[in-house]
């Protein structure tokens, strides 16, 4: 596991062997919260254009998202 | 938005510019009063005329050696943080949430596309970019983004050298016209590197002295104090440096326009001909960096540079290189400033490097002598001018002796105020 931080936030990152494949293991380590992600989804996020990663930035669209628009309303790239 | 003019001292209710009368009366080309380094508003004016106006030193390019590197640094008072974006362009940025005016950056370098204020969550990218906040409703959602400002921009940011500087002032003269004559003697610091670069990786160390900042920016380049203030160093050290300033010298002090100066010791470098003499450090003890350097230059070109040596000089108002140190210069209020300090490292030269390391830990590092030394000077040097008499500070030396060189510079010899009176003539320009 290695832990990448700065002052904004703090993730570890290994890579999971646990299922039939590999893929990376990614956890805010201030809040426990766990993301996975597998080699295809890293590939996108690669070829991802810079507008769409500077949405994902947008604290509105994701943890801080206003109650009123449900928690399972996916946001990014729209107001 | 509106700017809004907060230089009070400006003009007073009659709209003439009393003040600036003030700076002409206690500026003179011979003297200064005491009041010069003790007044508030002079020290306003300064922030505004100078400061926030002119070219300044930031920091250096290897500082941000990686895309998203960042580090704080400073304008006199102002906080900015200076960084690479994606791309590898240098940005400057002043520190300071568009929302309630959060310091964004706290830590004194890192890697980040982004900065989050810790405040209320707002975001911005390295360019100062606003890139969200949350809650965007409370706004009337995403668009209000655009309406929003970003981090605030300094405006011109320029680099010589890696050396980056920049103005607050939309306007002005280009970073070539400023620096002027003072562009040469940063190549003469970085072609001591085999690969004409120099990196400021060695660290900092910040010191703070209760002292008007142009105490130091005078001593940097006055050569008169080193045998008096500096002699224990140079006795324990057994350093030659210390001789050079003196009457039987034919070091000079230049002044080089634009309010820069320097202490030249390359005449007496020359004279004694001993490569590396200038470092204190004998070519046998640094065999790599020779080698790499005559392998880079040639043998004779490269003898002739590691003999003339690094440059001393003061590039108003905020950066010294002193051979071995840099040092930025940092007001803080009209009796508070810092000086950051680091040692020079030369790309390509680990040996030389470590040694210039191990120098200036003795020089300048928290237990270091020669910064302390002059610290001393600063600080008393402050308590006495706030003494009422007499009320001058005397600016004569070597007046009746100054001459002009091959390049149209003025010089004196190296123990004359040559560089104090450049610097106030620049100074009463810029204040009036």
């Amino acid at each position: 596991m290695e832990i990448v931080a700065n002052e904004f936030a703090t993730v570890s990152v290994s890579v999971d062997d646990r299922g039939n494949g590999t893929r990376l293991r990614l956890e805010d380590l201030r809040t426990g919260t766990v993301r996975h992600l597998d080699a295809l989804e890293l590939e996108s996020i690669v070829w991802a254009p810079e507008s769409w990663m500077r949405a994902l930035l947008d604290p509105s669209q994701h943890r801080w998202r206003d109650a009123e628009r449900g928690p399972d309303q996916e946001s990014l790239g729209e107001s | 938005m509106t700017a809004v003019d907060v230089d009070h001292a400006r003009t007073d209710h009659a709209g003439t510019d009393a003040l600036a009368d003030r700076i002409r009366s206690l500026v003179l080309p011979d003297r200064v009063h005491g009041s010069i380094y003790t007044d508030p508003d002079v020290y306003a004016r300064e922030l505004e005329r100078i400061w926030y106006a002119t070219w300044v030193y930031v920091g250096h390019a290897s500082e941000v050696p990686e895309p998203n590197d960042y580090v704080r640094k400073t304008i006199g008072p102002q906080q900015v943080v200076m960084t690479r974006d994606k791309t590898g362009a240098i940005h400057v940025l002043h520190n300071r949430c568009s929302h309630r005016g959060n310091l964004v950056c706290d830590a004194e370098r890192g890697n980040a596309g982004s900065f989050r204020c810790p405040y209320h969550g707002w975001t911005f990218a390295n360019t100062g970019d606003l890139l969200g906040f949350p809650f965007n409703q409370g706004y009337g959602g995403s668009r209000a983004r655009a309406e929003l400002p970003g981090l605030g921009v300094v405006p011109r940011v320029e680099a010589y050298r890696g050396f980056v500087f920049a103005s607050l002032a939309p306007d002005g003269p280009t970073l070539r016209e400023h620096l002027g004559a003072a562009a040469e003697r940063l190549d003469r610091l970085c072609r001591l590197s085999p690969s004409g670069e120099v990196e400021l990786t060695a660290g900092w160390v910040k010191h703070e002295v209760t002292a008007n900042w142009k105490m130091l920016v005078e001593n940097e380049t006055d050569g008169y104090h080193p045998q008096f203030v500096h002699s224990s160093i140079f006795s324990i050290s057994g350093s030659g440096i210390g001789a050079l300033y003196s009457d039987k010298s034919t070091a000079v002090t230049r002044a080089l326009g634009g309010g820069h100066t320097e202490n030249d010791l390359s005449p007496e470098f020359r004279r004694l001909g001993v490569p590396m003499g200038w470092a204190g450090t004998p070519e046998a003890k640094i065999p790599d960096y020779v080698a790499a350097m005559r392998a880079a230059y040639g043998t004779e070109t490269a003898d002739e540079i590691m003999i003339d040596g690094s440059p001393h000089v003061m590039i108003f108002p905020n950066l010294f290189v002193a051979e071995i140190q840099l040092f930025q210069i940092q007001p803080l209020a009209v009796d508070r400033t810092v000086q950051h300090v680091t040692a020079i490292q030369f790309k390509g030269a680990p040996d030389l490097n470590r040694r210039l390391v191990t120098q200036c830990v003795g020089s300048v590092g928290p237990a270091g002598m020669l910064l302390a030394d002059d610290a001393e000077m600063y600080e008393r040097n402050q308590r006495g001018v706030a003494q009422r008499q007499p009320e001058w500070l005397d600016l004569t030396r070597g007046v009746h002796r100054e001459r002009v060189d091959d390049d149209g510079h003025t010089i004196g010899t190296a123990t004359d105020e040559t560089s104090m009176r450049a610097m106030w003539r620049h100074y009463r320009e810029l204040m009036t």
